[in-house]
């Protein structure tokens, strides 16, 4: 493994690096929402615009952290054991290497 | 699985590592799995996905329900949070009469204020039962909240329907034209004075508890249906159950024999108000002779089950049993009400029944939290729990609770039905 370049070891195993930068992004994301509407009372203005047209702006934030806090209570907890697996897999079996990645009868999604 | 130091050399996958071989292959100093390269990813993805599928099937509602447990079995840190909260934001009256919180609809704005202050009542009312560490503050939270639910300004969407005031219809003579309907405002409020009287049995808040209890049973005692108005023309079971609770829980804290308006109210519910096709509450029904004319509805079922809990434990089973046998599903663990019965796929969202997402209310699966608490229904209050932890938004800041997705009335509503008592706890 000594031998292996960083960069060529790191770019065939982005995939659990992917990830975890995508949930972690996510929970930040649902940090700052979550204050903001929260803070704002933008449940109370959406919930007090009755029949009329709600502002765009709380509306926009409301389904914002409805979409955010979905996939961070829905799918991050996925995307982190399977990132986890990943490193397990990397731990046990090695680092995927360059030449898998170009390989074009490997797996697709095995980047 | 085979494990092998170095894959085959023999086996056809072998060639393309051939074709591959200007790129210098690393001596691996792991153990790897044996197999084709190609294979060996697609087992990594495979282990990714199955990994992934795990954690979204497993993980989410566990880590959404965590705190039901310990609401179910009376949580007194979220619960002293939530509290704070609103606390907070029902020092006065005015506080929610705002211009901002004002709508194109008078009418809904004002029964949302008025929801608000009367669930927070009924919150803090429930929690002085509950905790004898924070009964005063909570009573004095509870006080705050019934003088602003009295306040002119807040009842005041009523009065353009019936074009008179509810307060000022209570004192009108027995039997006179005005002494009708109004148990919209009346028979929340009424519930709300009576718990507060449970706790204290002389206040400033008793003449006004006493005077409408018994414009209530007047009412119920006066009407050919059993049923009371809410507004001129409309007639809603749910309303009606509150007023119910409003009895039952009055007779309790003045240690009095329960009115006969109570029993024909009762009565009335269980023949006219409820469907018997599904078991659950119609929405509404006719003033002449209390046909449906509206279809039974989970939100109204749920809350009548709320309330009911107060007044006849065996009523509000049933409506509780109707909602768990016909409406209640769970989805990867989170529990929801679907808001209409079985084969009404044209249901719409209404402004009692909230947002439906596919089918599913939101008033229903949060008044059936505090329905199944007082049912003692532990999985259907952890699964729903989840649900409301998920689409609620829980924040916890400086010692308060707050759930972002619901505002304030969200915030009144969860407390009130998380700190529900046992059903029948205050009539033994």
């Amino acid at each position: 493994m000594s031998d292996v370049q960083p960069t060529t070891a790191l770019r065939a195993n982005r995939r659990p690096v992917v990830l975890t930068t995508l949930s972690v992004v996510c929970l930040a994301i649902h940090y700052v929402l979550l204050r903001a509407m929260a803070h704002g009372h933008i449940a109370d203005i959406l919930l007090g615009s009755g029949d009329r047209t709600p502002p765009a702006r709380a509306t926009a934030l409301a389904l914002g952290l409805v979409i955010v806090r979905f996939v961070s209570v829905m799918l991050v907890p996925g995307f982190l054991l399977a990132a986890a697996a990943e490193v397990a897999a990397y731990l046990l079996v090695g680092p995927k290497r360059e030449h898998e990645l170009d390989d074009p009868l490997a797996d697709g999604g095995d980047d | 699985m085979v494990i092998a130091e170095r894959p085959q050399p023999e086996l056809a996958w072998n060639d393309l590592e051939v074709k591959n071989s200007a790129a210098p292959r690393p001596p691996s100093s792991h153990k790897t799995f044996g197999g084709p390269a190609r294979h060996r990813g697609s087992t990594r993805a495979l282990v990714a996905l199955l990994a992934f599928v795990l954690g979204f099937a497993t993980v989410p509602h566990r880590v959404m329900e965590r705190e039901a447990s310990t609401w179910f079995d009376g949580n007194p840190t979220k619960a002293d949070a939530l509290s704070a909260n609103l606390a907070r934001h029902t020092a006065s009256a005015t506080e929610l009469l705002t211009p901002s919180g004002v709508t194109s609809s008078f009418r809904f704005d004002g029964e949302r204020v008025f929801a608000t202050y009367v669930m927070s009542a009924m919150g803090f009312g429930q929690l002085a039962l509950d905790r004898a560490d924070v009964r005063e503050l909570s009573l004095a939270r509870m006080e705050t909240c019934l003088e602003a639910m009295l306040d002119p300004r807040v009842r005041e969407f009523g009065d353009r329907k019936w074009g008179e005031d509810a307060l000022a219809s209570v004192a009108s003579a027995p039997g006179s034209p005005s002494d009708r309907g109004h148990v919209g405002f009346l028979g929340y409020a009424g519930l709300a004075l009576a718990l507060h009287r449970l706790h204290e049995q002389t206040s400033r808040f008793v003449d006004r508890e006493e005077a409408i209890v018994g414009a209530i049973a007047r009412r119920i005692e006066a009407s050919p249906t059993g049923f009371v108005e809410t507004y001129p023309g409309e007639v809603y079971p749910a309303d009606n159950s509150a007023a119910l609770a409003a009895l039952a829980v009055h007779a309790r804290a003045t240690s009095r024999p329960a009115p006969a308006a109570l029993d024909r109210g009762l009565r009335a519910l269980a023949q006219k108000g409820i469907d018997p096709a599904t078991g659950l509450l119609f929405h509404a029904l006719s003033v002449t002779d209390a046909s449906p004319r509206d279809e039974a509805r989970a939100s109204g079922t749920a809350l009548a089950a709320y309330f009911l809990s107060f007044a006849d434990a065996a009523t509000s089973r049933s409506l509780f049993d109707a909602l768990e046998r016909g409406q209640f599903r769970t989805v990867l663990g989170f529990g929801g009400m679907m808001e209409y019965a079985r084969g009404h796929r044209d249901a719409h969202a209404s402004v009692d029944a909230g947002p439906l997402f596919l089918g599913f209310g939101v008033a229903a699966s949060g008044y059936a939290i505090g329905a199944s608490r007082a049912h003692g229904d532990r999985d259907t209050f952890t699964a729903l729990y989840a649900t409301a932890h998920l689409f609620g938004a829980p924040l916890d800041e400086n010692g308060t609770r707050t759930y972002a997705m619901g505002g304030l009335l969200g915030d009144a509503i969860l407390f009130a039905m998380l700190t529900t008592p046992r059903a029948g706890r205050l009539l033994e």
